[in-house]
Protein backbone atom coordinates (compact mmCIF):
# COMPACT_ATOMS: atom_id res chain seq x y z
CA UNK A 1 0.00 0.00 0.00
CA UNK A 2 2.99 2.30 0.57
CA UNK A 3 3.88 2.41 -3.14
CA UNK A 4 0.37 2.38 -4.61
CA UNK A 5 -0.67 5.01 -2.05
CA UNK A 6 2.01 7.34 -3.36
CA UNK A 7 1.11 6.56 -6.97
CA UNK A 8 -2.57 7.25 -6.34
CA UNK A 9 -1.90 10.44 -4.38
CA UNK A 10 0.64 11.78 -6.90
CA UNK A 11 -1.70 11.36 -9.88
CA UNK A 12 -4.62 12.82 -7.91
CA UNK A 13 -2.52 15.85 -6.94
CA UNK A 14 -1.31 16.43 -10.49
CA UNK A 15 -4.85 16.27 -11.83
CA UNK A 16 -6.69 18.41 -9.30
CA UNK A 17 -3.73 20.68 -8.51
CA UNK A 18 -4.49 21.01 -4.80
CA UNK A 19 -3.06 18.92 -1.94
CA UNK A 20 -6.18 18.79 0.22
CA UNK A 21 -8.48 17.92 -2.65
CA UNK A 22 -5.93 15.38 -3.84
CA UNK A 23 -6.13 13.61 -0.49
CA UNK A 24 -9.93 13.30 -0.78
CA UNK A 25 -9.65 12.09 -4.36
CA UNK A 26 -6.92 9.59 -3.49
CA UNK A 27 -8.91 8.12 -0.60
CA UNK A 28 -12.05 7.84 -2.70
CA UNK A 29 -10.05 6.24 -5.51
CA UNK A 30 -8.56 3.75 -3.08
CA UNK A 31 -12.01 2.80 -1.86
CA UNK A 32 -13.14 2.30 -5.44
CA UNK A 33 -10.06 0.19 -6.17
CA UNK A 34 -10.82 -1.93 -3.11
CA UNK A 35 -14.44 -2.39 -4.19
CA UNK A 36 -13.66 -3.34 -7.76
CA UNK A 37 -10.47 -5.29 -7.14
CA UNK A 38 -12.32 -8.56 -7.70
CA UNK A 39 -13.49 -7.37 -11.09
CA UNK A 40 -9.93 -6.56 -12.19
CA UNK A 41 -9.34 -9.26 -14.77
CA UNK A 42 -5.74 -8.54 -15.58
CA UNK A 43 -6.48 -7.43 -19.16
CA UNK A 44 -4.20 -4.47 -18.51
CA UNK A 45 -1.36 -3.86 -16.07
CA UNK A 46 -2.49 -3.19 -12.54
CA UNK A 47 -0.77 0.21 -12.62
CA UNK A 48 -2.64 1.22 -15.78
CA UNK A 49 -5.93 0.14 -14.27
CA UNK A 50 -5.11 2.03 -11.07
CA UNK A 51 -4.36 5.20 -13.04
CA UNK A 52 -7.68 4.90 -14.89
CA UNK A 53 -9.60 4.59 -11.64
CA UNK A 54 -7.85 7.64 -10.15
CA UNK A 55 -8.40 9.67 -13.34
CA UNK A 56 -12.13 8.86 -13.28
CA UNK A 57 -12.48 9.78 -9.62
CA UNK A 58 -10.49 13.02 -10.06
CA UNK A 59 -12.54 14.10 -13.09
CA UNK A 60 -15.82 13.32 -11.29
CA UNK A 61 -14.56 15.19 -8.24
CA UNK A 62 -13.76 18.28 -10.30
CA UNK A 63 -17.18 18.08 -11.92
CA UNK A 64 -19.07 17.85 -8.67
CA UNK A 65 -17.04 20.57 -6.97
CA UNK A 66 -18.57 23.15 -9.29
CA UNK A 67 -15.48 23.03 -11.41
CA UNK A 68 -17.25 21.39 -14.32
CA UNK A 69 -17.13 24.62 -16.31
CA UNK A 70 -13.46 24.98 -15.53
CA UNK A 71 -12.86 21.43 -16.66
CA UNK A 72 -14.77 21.86 -19.91
CA UNK A 73 -13.49 25.35 -20.58
CA UNK A 74 -10.98 25.85 -23.35
CA UNK A 75 -9.37 29.17 -22.56
CA UNK A 76 -7.02 30.49 -25.22
CA UNK A 77 -4.52 31.68 -22.63
CA UNK A 78 -5.30 32.32 -18.99
CA UNK A 79 -1.87 31.61 -17.62
CA UNK A 80 0.05 34.58 -16.25
CA UNK A 81 3.57 34.38 -17.57
CA UNK A 82 6.23 35.66 -15.16
CA UNK A 83 7.99 38.80 -16.32
CA UNK A 84 11.49 37.47 -15.94
CA UNK A 85 12.20 34.57 -18.30
CA UNK A 86 12.74 31.32 -16.47
CA UNK A 87 16.16 29.81 -16.25
CA UNK A 88 17.11 26.27 -17.15
CA UNK A 89 16.93 24.92 -13.62
CA UNK A 90 13.17 25.65 -13.60
CA UNK A 91 12.82 22.61 -15.82
CA UNK A 92 13.66 20.37 -12.88
CA UNK A 93 10.97 17.82 -12.21
CA UNK A 94 9.62 19.26 -9.01
CA UNK A 95 9.34 22.70 -10.47
CA UNK A 96 7.72 21.26 -13.55
CA UNK A 97 5.10 19.71 -11.27
CA UNK A 98 4.52 23.13 -9.70
CA UNK A 99 4.18 24.76 -13.10
CA UNK A 100 1.70 22.08 -14.19
CA UNK A 101 -0.54 23.09 -11.28
CA UNK A 102 -0.73 26.61 -12.71
CA UNK A 103 -2.37 25.45 -15.93
CA UNK A 104 -6.15 25.77 -16.27
CA UNK A 105 -7.86 22.53 -15.21
CA UNK A 106 -8.94 21.58 -18.73
CA UNK A 107 -5.39 21.86 -20.07
CA UNK A 108 -3.77 20.33 -17.00
CA UNK A 109 -5.92 17.18 -17.09
CA UNK A 110 -5.18 16.65 -20.80
CA UNK A 111 -1.42 17.26 -20.46
CA UNK A 112 -0.98 15.17 -17.30
CA UNK A 113 -2.94 12.20 -18.63
CA UNK A 114 -1.29 12.27 -22.08
CA UNK A 115 2.27 13.45 -21.53
CA UNK A 116 2.93 12.15 -18.03
CA UNK A 117 0.80 9.00 -17.82
CA UNK A 118 0.57 8.01 -21.48
CA UNK A 119 -3.21 7.90 -21.90
CA UNK A 120 -4.36 8.00 -25.53
CA UNK A 121 -6.25 11.02 -26.84
CA UNK A 122 -9.38 8.91 -27.38
CA UNK A 123 -9.21 7.59 -23.81
CA UNK A 124 -8.97 11.14 -22.43
CA UNK A 125 -11.84 12.28 -24.65
CA UNK A 126 -13.98 9.42 -23.38
CA UNK A 127 -13.24 10.24 -19.74
CA UNK A 128 -13.89 13.94 -20.21
CA UNK A 129 -16.96 13.20 -22.32
CA UNK A 130 -15.69 15.36 -25.16
CA UNK A 131 -14.25 14.97 -28.66
CA UNK A 132 -10.71 13.98 -29.62
CA UNK A 133 -10.37 17.32 -31.40
CA UNK A 134 -11.16 19.19 -28.20
CA UNK A 135 -8.57 17.14 -26.30
CA UNK A 136 -5.93 17.84 -28.97
CA UNK A 137 -6.67 21.55 -28.73
CA UNK A 138 -6.28 21.49 -24.93
CA UNK A 139 -3.05 19.54 -25.26
CA UNK A 140 -1.71 22.03 -27.78
CA UNK A 141 -2.57 25.03 -25.60
CA UNK A 142 -1.45 23.33 -22.41
CA UNK A 143 1.97 22.42 -23.83
CA UNK A 144 2.44 25.89 -25.25
CA UNK A 145 1.53 27.49 -21.90
CA UNK A 146 3.82 25.09 -20.08
CA UNK A 147 6.71 25.92 -22.40
CA UNK A 148 6.05 29.65 -21.99
CA UNK A 149 5.95 29.29 -18.20
CA UNK A 150 9.24 27.42 -18.14
CA UNK A 151 11.25 29.03 -20.90
CA UNK A 152 9.48 32.37 -21.14
CA UNK A 153 7.52 33.67 -24.12
CA UNK A 154 9.50 33.68 -27.33
CA UNK A 155 8.23 35.44 -30.38
CA UNK A 156 9.11 33.32 -33.36
CA UNK A 157 9.58 34.83 -36.77
CA UNK A 158 8.08 31.67 -38.20
CA UNK A 159 4.86 31.47 -36.21
CA UNK A 160 3.19 28.96 -38.50
CA UNK A 161 6.12 26.54 -38.34
CA UNK A 162 6.62 27.09 -34.60
CA UNK A 163 2.96 26.24 -34.05
CA UNK A 164 3.49 22.77 -35.54
CA UNK A 165 6.54 21.96 -33.46
CA UNK A 166 4.79 20.56 -30.32
CA UNK A 167 3.00 17.84 -32.29
CA UNK A 168 6.13 17.15 -34.33
CA UNK A 169 8.22 16.85 -31.14
CA UNK A 170 5.71 14.35 -29.75
CA UNK A 171 5.60 12.33 -32.95
CA UNK A 172 9.35 12.07 -33.38
CA UNK A 173 10.17 11.40 -29.73
CA UNK A 174 12.81 12.88 -27.51
CA UNK B 1 5.87 11.51 -43.36
CA UNK B 2 5.12 13.84 -46.29
CA UNK B 3 2.98 16.24 -44.16
CA UNK B 4 6.01 17.06 -42.00
CA UNK B 5 8.51 17.23 -44.83
CA UNK B 6 8.32 21.03 -45.18
CA UNK B 7 8.72 21.41 -41.42
CA UNK B 8 11.76 19.13 -41.41
CA UNK B 9 13.36 21.12 -44.22
CA UNK B 10 12.69 24.33 -42.30
CA UNK B 11 14.07 22.89 -39.04
CA UNK B 12 17.26 21.91 -40.81
CA UNK B 13 17.91 25.51 -41.81
CA UNK B 14 16.36 27.62 -39.00
CA UNK B 15 18.29 27.72 -35.74
CA UNK B 16 15.45 29.49 -33.96
CA UNK B 17 12.88 26.78 -34.74
CA UNK B 18 15.42 23.96 -34.17
CA UNK B 19 15.98 25.43 -30.69
CA UNK B 20 12.22 25.52 -30.14
CA UNK B 21 12.01 21.83 -31.08
CA UNK B 22 14.83 20.99 -28.68
CA UNK B 23 13.02 22.85 -25.88
CA UNK B 24 9.78 20.96 -26.57
CA UNK B 25 11.59 17.64 -26.58
CA UNK B 26 13.19 18.49 -23.26
CA UNK B 27 9.78 19.47 -21.92
CA UNK B 28 8.18 16.18 -23.02
CA UNK B 29 11.08 14.21 -21.59
CA UNK B 30 10.80 15.93 -18.21
CA UNK B 31 7.04 15.44 -18.16
CA UNK B 32 7.42 11.75 -18.96
CA UNK B 33 9.85 11.35 -16.07
CA UNK B 34 7.34 12.93 -13.66
CA UNK B 35 5.43 9.66 -13.71
CA UNK B 36 8.22 7.96 -11.79
CA UNK B 37 8.76 10.83 -9.39
CA UNK B 38 6.26 10.07 -6.65
CA UNK B 39 5.14 12.50 -3.98
CA UNK B 40 4.94 11.59 -0.33
CA UNK B 41 1.43 10.97 0.93
CA UNK B 42 0.22 13.38 3.63
CA UNK B 43 0.51 12.20 7.26
CA UNK B 44 -2.37 9.93 8.22
CA UNK B 45 -3.22 9.10 4.63
CA UNK B 46 -2.82 5.33 4.99
CA UNK B 47 -4.73 5.29 8.28
CA UNK B 48 -7.51 7.31 6.65
CA UNK B 49 -7.78 4.90 3.73
CA UNK B 50 -7.83 1.87 6.01
CA UNK B 51 -10.54 3.48 8.16
CA UNK B 52 -12.62 4.16 5.04
CA UNK B 53 -12.22 0.59 3.84
CA UNK B 54 -13.09 -0.78 7.29
CA UNK B 55 -16.19 1.41 7.47
CA UNK B 56 -17.24 0.33 4.01
CA UNK B 57 -16.72 -3.34 4.90
CA UNK B 58 -19.38 -3.09 7.58
CA UNK B 59 -22.02 -1.51 5.38
CA UNK B 60 -24.73 -3.61 3.71
CA UNK B 61 -24.08 -1.92 0.39
CA UNK B 62 -20.46 -3.02 0.50
CA UNK B 63 -21.47 -6.60 1.33
CA UNK B 64 -23.87 -6.65 -1.61
CA UNK B 65 -21.21 -5.22 -3.93
CA UNK B 66 -18.71 -7.82 -2.70
CA UNK B 67 -21.15 -10.68 -3.26
CA UNK B 68 -22.13 -9.28 -6.67
CA UNK B 69 -18.47 -9.14 -7.70
CA UNK B 70 -17.63 -12.64 -6.50
CA UNK B 71 -16.91 -14.95 -9.50
CA UNK B 72 -18.17 -17.97 -7.50
CA UNK B 73 -21.53 -16.26 -7.10
CA UNK B 74 -21.57 -15.57 -10.85
CA UNK B 75 -21.06 -19.28 -11.61
CA UNK B 76 -23.68 -20.31 -9.05
CA UNK B 77 -26.19 -17.79 -10.42
CA UNK B 78 -25.57 -18.92 -13.99
CA UNK B 79 -25.99 -22.58 -12.99
CA UNK B 80 -29.18 -21.84 -11.08
CA UNK B 81 -30.52 -19.80 -13.97
CA UNK B 82 -29.76 -22.65 -16.38
CA UNK B 83 -31.48 -25.10 -14.08
CA UNK B 84 -34.60 -22.94 -13.84
CA UNK B 85 -34.70 -22.42 -17.62
CA UNK B 86 -34.23 -26.15 -18.24
CA UNK B 87 -37.00 -27.05 -15.80
CA UNK B 88 -39.29 -24.47 -17.36
CA UNK B 89 -38.60 -25.86 -20.86
CA UNK B 90 -39.28 -29.44 -19.75
CA UNK B 91 -42.46 -28.31 -18.00
CA UNK B 92 -43.63 -26.47 -21.10
CA UNK B 93 -42.99 -29.48 -23.36
CA UNK B 94 -44.77 -31.77 -20.93
CA UNK B 95 -47.76 -29.44 -20.70
CA UNK B 96 -48.10 -29.07 -24.48
CA UNK B 97 -47.79 -32.83 -24.99
CA UNK B 98 -50.45 -33.45 -22.36
CA UNK B 99 -52.79 -30.96 -24.06
CA UNK B 100 -52.33 -32.62 -27.45
CA UNK B 101 -53.17 -36.05 -26.01
CA UNK B 102 -56.46 -34.86 -24.52
CA UNK B 103 -57.87 -32.40 -27.07
CA UNK B 104 -61.55 -33.11 -26.32
CA UNK B 105 -61.22 -33.91 -22.63
CA UNK B 106 -63.46 -31.01 -21.67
Amino acid sequence: MELTGRQVYTLAHRLVGDRHEAEDVAQEAYLRVYRSLRSFRGDSRFETWLHRVVANVAINHMRTRARFGELMDEPETVVRIPEAPSTDDVAEREEMAGVLAQLPAAQRVAVVLKDVYGFSVSEIAERLDTTEGAVKLRLHRGRRNLKDLIHGVRESEHAEMADRIPEYAEGTGA
Amino acid sequence: MPETEDLEVHLATCLDCAGELARYRGLLHTMGSLRYHLEETPPGFTAGVLALVAAAEQGWGERIVRVANDPKIHVAAASFGGLVLGAAAIGLIWWRTARRREPFAA
